[in-house]
């Protein structure tokens, strides 16, 4: 970084003599007493709920009780330096953050100030931290898949975009890594990241930012961090700052974007901790009465944008440059799925020749939410975790169990749902992953009964062994997310048999071996799935003799280990 | 309701008791306005609790302690203003007293005096200056201020090196800040900003 002097003080002589300045009229009021991150302020008769204040040495409060005679203020930083009988001044406007393309991958606090020691962040957008979630005509359905990279979710629990999926499970059960996951393989896809920490440990934070760093997911990523150290406050108003800096693109450029909330219980703490010192009344647990609106409001705001169409003329060039409502020639904007079914009929009855629908680039976008939520032993009927899987559109449930038996990721498939994601899967995968959960399912319930050494007949015995193999095949590293076409076709040899004579134990090897066949062999198998998307028979017949040319070279390396150990189950 | 000794130190304000305050306060006013005495009246509630508070904290505490029993307060209450207070007030103190309220006496008295400034259609207003003001300044100031406000406004006067020039008005939660200090201030915020902006565009 080189700075010219002149340049600056050129740049401070316009400033100052351009500054201009008029009497300013605040409203003040007075703190009475101030303690546990929270003041409460006698005046500031006129300040809203939710509005900004300032204290004389430059921390920041939020009004957050309206009381007859004081306001109750929750501090967002420092309070130990705040006195009694201070002035305090209501700054006429609601809490904002900055916004916008600056931020990415920035590492910031809540307040949308820099945290990770690269300079200043300059950027002339900013959002309210609280906003309303859009309505019903401004949503359409989730159709697009948010490919998570990760088989067992993929193939079982899809995530669309603009869901809202749980990860909930007990402590050191894979909940992060998750939701990293589906961060690093969004790389490449447009879909801007915010992953937001909430009361972690600031190493954990830091170790995290340096894994997304390392894997390039940092050029898409926005890091909000609330740490441990920091005021209950902060740490409540975390997740509602990162959705504001994702609703940005949702809104303002029609993008894709995904919010990690990690974790949705540590926030629910801190809110519990701002109302008791407010003296709200405690109910269930100890948390306020309104700590499920707290998380309803917050996940309220993730949601799948209406399309908007406009008819434009056959030569625009929707390809190159951003469309917008104004390209309409007929002045008209149809929003959302009943839009495009209007635009279609007005262009069969107004225009029948040498105009198009197109879609307006800004509109359409999108924001996923991964909240997590911590359980103790196992518990989901606690108060926290019910309501936050009432609010979702499903749940991955983490189970410890599996962890420690080496599945990972610790995906519990029986209890584990998504209630929109189906719609949203590709053709391939639905194709291939269809009875997959219920395979899976059945095979745990008959995996429980062999294990009483029943003599087994021999489907029964298939079915085990091949379910043993599915499992297997589940299994994921942690930081290999893998794209979808990469899954599909290692289902497709899962559920199709041709894992059966493969040892169990071999079955990651001949994953990772078939897709790196594919790769450099049939690389236009793979493309041709990537780009249509589903299984047609062409795909199919490609895949079949994929499976068996790559089977018989793999059988011939490990042809002694292979008789030693078929059919030898676990 | 509180059983500890009200407190009496400086505090910026008690507002817990503010709503007890007020009831007593707005019934001496109403019985004043009957005799048409309450700017006396007020005057003289201001007084004593003043007088009280500065001259005699012993007595004050005494006063307002709960552990000691009205009977006795009541008497050094008689002993101590009959005669020389208005029967009105003296009244009132031991109507205070007998609810075991004294030790509201302070909140009381200014919120008599607000209620009462408020039917007058008066409202205090703070001058801060940077030095001391000569009366045709306060004058003018008085007279600006009143326009302002729409009210006859009360005004007092402090001083303060610390805005370096200028004044500072506050109008009850109100205040008009036209400060060399805060001009400054605000400069400086406004230079940061326009310096962080400057850093990024060198580097671009």
């Amino acid at each position: 970084m080189k700075f010219r002097a002149d340049e600056i003080t050129s740049v401070l002589q316009r400033e100052i003599e351009q500054f201009d300045s008029e009497v300013t009229r605040t409203e003040v009021g007075r703190v009475l007493e101030v303690g546990d991150g929270i003041a409460r302020v006698h005046g500031l008769s006129g300040v809203m709920t939710g509005e900004m204040v300032s204290f004389p040495n430059g921390v920041k409060g939020l009004a957050f009780n309206l009381e007859e005679a004081s306001v109750g203020v929750i501090i967002l930083g420092d309070y130990t330096s705040i006195h009694e009988g201070e002035t305090v001044t209501a700054m006429g406007e609601l809490l904002r953050v900055p916004v916008g393309e600056a931020l990415v991958g920035r590492v910031v606090n809540p307040l949308g100030e820099p945290i990770d020691n690269r300079g200043p962040l300059v950027t002339p957008h900013s959002r309210l931290v609280e906003s309303t979630a859009p309505g019903i005509a401004g949503r359409q359905p989730v159709d697009e898949p948010m490919q998570t990279g990760i088989k067992a979710i993929d193939a079982m629990t899809p995530i669309g975009r603009g869901q809202r999926q749980l990860i909930i499970g007990d402590r050191k059960t894979g909940k992060t890594a998750i939701a990293i996951d589906a961060i690093l393989n969004q790389k490449g896809t447009g879909v801007i990241c915010v992953y937001v920490a909430i009361a972690q440990k600031e190493s954990t934070t830091a170790a995290l930012v340096e894994v997304l760093r390392k894997n390039g997911a940092m050029d898409y990523t926005i890091v909000v961090a609330a740490g441990a150290s920091d005021p209950a406050s902060l740490q409540y108003l975390a997740p509602y700052a990162g959705t504001a800096m994702a609703e940005y693109f949702m809104y303002e450029k029609g993008g894709a974007t995904l919010c990690v909330y990690d974790d949705l219980s540590k926030q629910a703490v801190a809110y519990r901790e701002l109302s008791l010192l407010l003296r709200r009344p405690p109910g269930r647990e100890a948390y306020p009465g309104d700590v499920f609106y707290a998380h309803s409001r917050l996940l309220e705001r993730s949601a799948k944008l209406a399309n908007k169409y406009v008819i434009v003329p056959d030569h625009a060039p929707v390809d190159k440059e951003d469309v917008t409502e104004s390209w309409g020639v007929n002045g008209k904007v149809y929003l959302g799925v009943p839009g495009e079914e209007e635009a279609k009929h007005d262009l069969k009855e107004s225009f029948p020749t040498g105009h198009k629908i197109a879609k307006t680039t800004t509109s359409g976008g999108s924001l996923t939410a991964l909240p997590l939520i911590e359980t103790l032993e196992g518990e989901v009927s606690a108060y926290i975790p019910t309501n936050v899987i009432s609010i979702t559109d499903g749940q991955i449930y983490l189970q410890p169990d599996l962890f420690f038996a080496g599945v990972r990721p610790a995906v519990d498939v029986g209890i584990s749902v998504s209630r929109v994601g189906g719609k949203a899967q590709t053709g391939a995968m639905k194709k291939v992953a269809g009875g997959l959960r219920l395979d899976l399912a059945a095979f745990r319930e008959l995996e429980a009964f062999a294990q009483l050494g029943t003599e087994l007949d021999k489907a029964t015995q298939q079915q085990l062994d091949r379910g043993y193999r599915m499992v297997e095949l589940l299994k994921q590293p942690q930081y290999q997310p893998l794209n979808f076409a990469d899954q599909v076709m290692s289902l497709y040899a899962g559920t199709e048999g041709y894992l059966d004579e493969v040892p169990v134990k071999e079955v990651p090897r001949f994953e990772q071996e078939f897709l790196r066949f594919i790769a450099v062999e049939k690389s236009s198998l793979r493309d041709q799935l990537i780009k249509e998307k589903k299984m047609s028979d062409p795909v199919v017949a490609g895949l079949k003799a994929a499976l068996t040319e790559f089977k018989a070279r793999f059988r011939s390396t490990t042809k002694a280990a292979t008789s030693a150990l078929a059919g030898a189950g676990a | 309701m509180s059983t500890t000794a009200p407190d009496v130190t400086e505090t910026v304000f008690d507002d817990k008791s503010l709503q007890v305050a007020r009831s007593y306060a707005e019934a001496i006013v109403n019985v004043a306005a009957k005799s048409n005495e309450v700017e006396s009246i007020v005057g003289e509630l201001e007084e004593i609790d003043r007088d009280l508070r500065v001259l005699d904290r012993r007595l004050y505490s005494y006063l307002g302690s709960t552990s000691v029993p009205a009977e006795s307060k009541a008497k050094v209450l008689e002993e101590g203003l009959g005669g020389r207070a208005s029967a009105t007030v003296v009244r009132f103190l031991q109507v205070l007293n007998a609810h075991g309220r004294l030790g509201l006496l302070q909140a009381v008295s200014s919120e008599a005096r607000a209620i009462w400034d408020r039917k007058q259609n008066r409202k205090p207003v703070t001058i801060q200056s940077a030095v001391e003001l000569d009366d045709s300044q306060k004058a003018a100031i008085h007279d600006k201020v009143a326009r302002m406000i729409g009210a006859t406004p009360i005004l007092s006067y402090q001083v303060d090196p610390s805005l370096i020039g200028g004044l500072v008005i506050q109008v009850g939660d109100d205040l008009y800040d036209a400060s060399i200090r805060t001009k400054l201030r605000l400069m400086r915020s406004r230079l940061i900003a326009g310096q962080a902006r400057a850093m990024v565009d060198t580097q671009l």
